[in-house]
């Protein structure tokens, strides 16, 4: 069989692990980053900027959020690399044919979904909100635009 | 797409998970394909196949849609 796969998923899958394992690293940085960020510009540490209070709240939710993912991501694959039958038991689960399948069918469906969903917010934006409805808009072609392109190279891949 | 994995297993004795972890798939791809809900790629036709020292066409029954 010469079917063409892309270099992650020819990777043993104990180097994956330890890349995952580096990543949740890169993740919970990430948070702490954040999460001191907009603590630092609420509070004015840093002058020429300010933070309304929404955006404070989405800010530290989303440093709080990526401390908490990362963490968690970082445990498992921790978990994974100290147990040998638990890492052979996560690569037979994420290399499984029928999961990968599972996996492909359930982005293709969100994608029919969530465009369905976009194009309907439209529609209803429109009658009350113009400027929300343009910002749908650019968000709907945009998903287009990736769409396309994501075709394309995948067309030259197979 | 129908298999004759069931009746195989039953005659060489072999359990689902037996031939999930001979052919490198989960014991729910094996139940998936035992009842039509999933169609197997070529390769793990040939895998399953060859596990059983027959041809794909011995083991797959392929049925126009």
């Amino acid at each position: 069989m010469s079917e063409k796969k892309f270099y992650w998923n020819k990777m043993p899958f104990v180097k994956r692990t330890k890349i995952r394992l580096a990543l949740s690293a890169v993740i919970i940085l990430s948070g702490i980053g954040m999460f001191t960020l907009a603590v630092l510009l609420r509070m004015g540490k840093i002058s020429g900027f300010e933070l309304s209070s929404i955006m404070h709240s989405f800010y530290t939710g989303l440093g709080g959020g990526f401390l908490g993912a990362g963490t968690v991501m970082l445990i498992k694959n921790l978990r994974l690399l100290r147990n040998n039958e638990e890492l052979k038991k996560a690569e037979l689960k994420e290399t499984d044919e029928r999961n990968i399948f599972v996996a492909a069918r359930t982005a293709q469906f969100t994608f029919f979904i969530f465009t369905a969903a976009l194009f309907i917010s439209i529609i209803v934006a429109g009658l009350v909100n113009p400027f929300a409805a343009n910002v749908l808009f650019v968000v709907l072609v945009a998903a287009f635009l990736i769409y396309l392109l994501v075709y394309i190279v995948c067309n030259n891949i197979y | 797409m129908k298999s004759k994995i069931p009746s195989l297993r039953r005659e060489r004795r072999v359990t689902q998970e037996e031939l999930a972890d001979a052919v490198n798939v989960t014991r729910q791809t094996i139940i998936s394909l035992e009842s039509g809900r999933y169609n197997a790629s070529l390769m793990l036709a040939h895998k399953i196949a060859s596990f059983f020292g027959k041809t794909i066409e011995e083991v797959f029954i392929f049925e126009e849609e």
